[in-house]
């Protein structure tokens, strides 16, 4: 689902600061993986981060420019 | 003229690899007990599991039932190949930092022939330290690595220490290592062949090593007899193959156990096609072409059937193998349910499962080198170019990015797992 995300570029790197998701707030304590994928001619910038209680999985669509969160399967 | 230059190799595995990607990806994960594969509640397997898992009984290719039976409070992860394959391409430009000789064994080993580059970094074991470091601060994950003077022994060693091992095996080290190593950890031997091997009395590998050259010949031909014999004693000539072009495959396959057992044969033909195309892919990617064409069925029942035929010509077209497959497949495909077995509209099964399909596998054998001909055929060549401009695509978007329009939306699509090509 397309989400709200404020980020950063530090050191040449994008980096989420903070998100919404389901009317609240999350603040993107730690990024814990960072990768990359082709959708088409889009690249998606994927990360998964944590606000130090839980873990999501957001991405970016540099074509789109939108941000998703994707839903964990475990 | 000098001495030969000994060879200094090393072999790096990542340690429990799909699963230290998910750890790193989430901190809830770390030192618990995981599994990744394709998901619970799914009729799927363990692709990898975490060391704390393997701990408490859970081994790789396990089906997840019988893994959470042994291990209630596992946490089975689907896993996730695009995020793997993109960690491996990273991995491999560190590894290139150091040496431009690489060798991608598979997803997640490499060979590095470091002979030329080792004193610049101040010797073999400062720069496996260093490239273990770099994969550490980069992505949280371990490897062991092995340092030996032949691929077969650098193996033998990064799998002596696990995890984040490094181990160096000198040649005075390597009777000693042989000696007692059961003939089933040297790479290449099988469950069959170790199964000959015993039946031979050779248990180890300082077994292999004594048996006499000229009986191993007499049983298994002079190639593998020598081969074997070189094996035992830990002798490898083989260079570490940058473009992997050494291995000679003799064949190129791809089944998939379909999410349910299916009833609806153009849903069957539906992931024949879509493996098709993978096996197509695959060949040319590889540069082959094959001329035997082998279909297995597995039903609901769990019994099946297996059938080739000669396509009478080379072929690496998905679509091509496609319809060969279907001339030999649909004859020998059981009748899926007739009508008299239909209740309003829905298909009955029968308690068995035998009139549905679990699992559909592709393969394309008698390969030749593909020594790109070019045909007198307009339509042939014109085809060609076609397949040629899809695969880069794919080569530079991602697999499937290019496909045919009636597989498009097939699940099979993520789990192509094939090896990563660094650009």
């Amino acid at each position: 689902m397309t989400i709200k995300v404020a980020s950063i570029f530090e050191k040449g790197a994008l980096k989420p600061v903070w998100f919404i998701h389901d009317k609240r707030k999350y603040t993107v304590k730690e990024i814990c993986y960072r990768w990359i994928t082709r959708n088409g001619v889009s690249k998606v910038y994927h990360f998964a981060v944590s606000d130090g209680a839980n873990t999501f999985e957001i991405s970016f669509d540099d074509k789109e420019m939108t941000w998703d969160l994707k839903e964990k399967e475990l | 003229m000098g001495p030969e230059r000994k060879r200094i190799i090393v072999h790096i595995d990542m340690n429990s690899y799909f699963a230290s990607v998910e750890q790193a990806s989430d901190p809830k994960l770390r030192g618990k007990p995981i599994a990744v594969g394709g998901g619970i509640g799914k009729r799927t397997v363990v692709a990898t599991a975490s060391y704390e898992a393997r701990a408490l009984g859970v081994k790789t290719g396990m089906s997840t039932w019988e893994a959470l039976k042994i291990c209630p409070k596992l946490i089975v992860v689907a896993g996730d190949m695009e995020k793997y394959s993109y960690t491996s391409r990273e991995i491999i430009k560190i590894f290139r930092k150091y040496t431009d000789c690489v060798e991608v064994f598979s997803i997640d080993e490499a060979f590095l022939d470091i002979t030329g580059t080792a004193d610049r970094f101040g010797g073999a074991k400062a720069l496996c330290t260093a490239i273990k470091d770099e994969i550490k601060e980069m992505f949280r994950l371990t490897c062991s690595a092995g340092i030996a003077s032949n691929k077969l022994v650098a193996k033998l060693a990064s799998s002596l220490q696990k995890p984040d091992g490094l181990v160096e095996v000198t040649e005075d080290e390597l009777p000693q290592i042989l000696e007692f190593l059961p003939i089933e950890e040297l790479c290449g031997v099988g469950r069959k062949l170790k199964k000959h091997l015993n039946a031979m009395g050779i248990m180890t590998c300082s077994d292999l090593g004594r048996y006499p050259l000229h009986k191993l010949i007499k049983r298994f031909g002079k190639v593998c007899g020598i081969h074997l014999s070189n094996m035992g004693k830990g002798i490898d000539h083989s260079p570490v193959d940058p473009k992997n072009n050494i291995r000679d495959a003799k064949s190129v396959s791809h089944s998939y156990t379909l999410p349910r057992n299916e009833t609806d044969p153009e849903e069957v033909k539906n992931y024949l096609l879509q493996l098709c195309e993978q096996v197509g892919r695959r060949a040319r990617k590889d540069g082959y072409k094959g001329r035997v064409v082998r279909i297995f069925i597995r039903y609901g029942d769990f019994s099946g059937f297996g059938r080739q035929k000669n396509t009478g010509e080379y072929v690496d077209d998905g679509l091509e193998i496609y319809k060969h497959c279907l001339t030999i497949l649909t004859p020998a495909l059981r009748a899926f349910p007739s009508p008299s077995k239909m209740e309003r509209g829905r298909r009955v099964e029968r308690a068995g499962g035998e009139d549905s399909v679990r699992l559909v596998g592709v393969a394309l054998t008698s390969l030749i080198k593909d020594t790109d001909q070019v045909s007198f055929i307009e339509a042939e060549e014109d085809k060609k170019k076609v397949l040629h401009t899809v695969d880069k695509i794919n080569d530079r978007y991602g697999e499937f990015t290019v496909t045919r329009a009636s597989i498009m939306h097939n699940k099979l699509q993520q789990k192509t797992g094939m090896i990563p090509r660094v650009n």
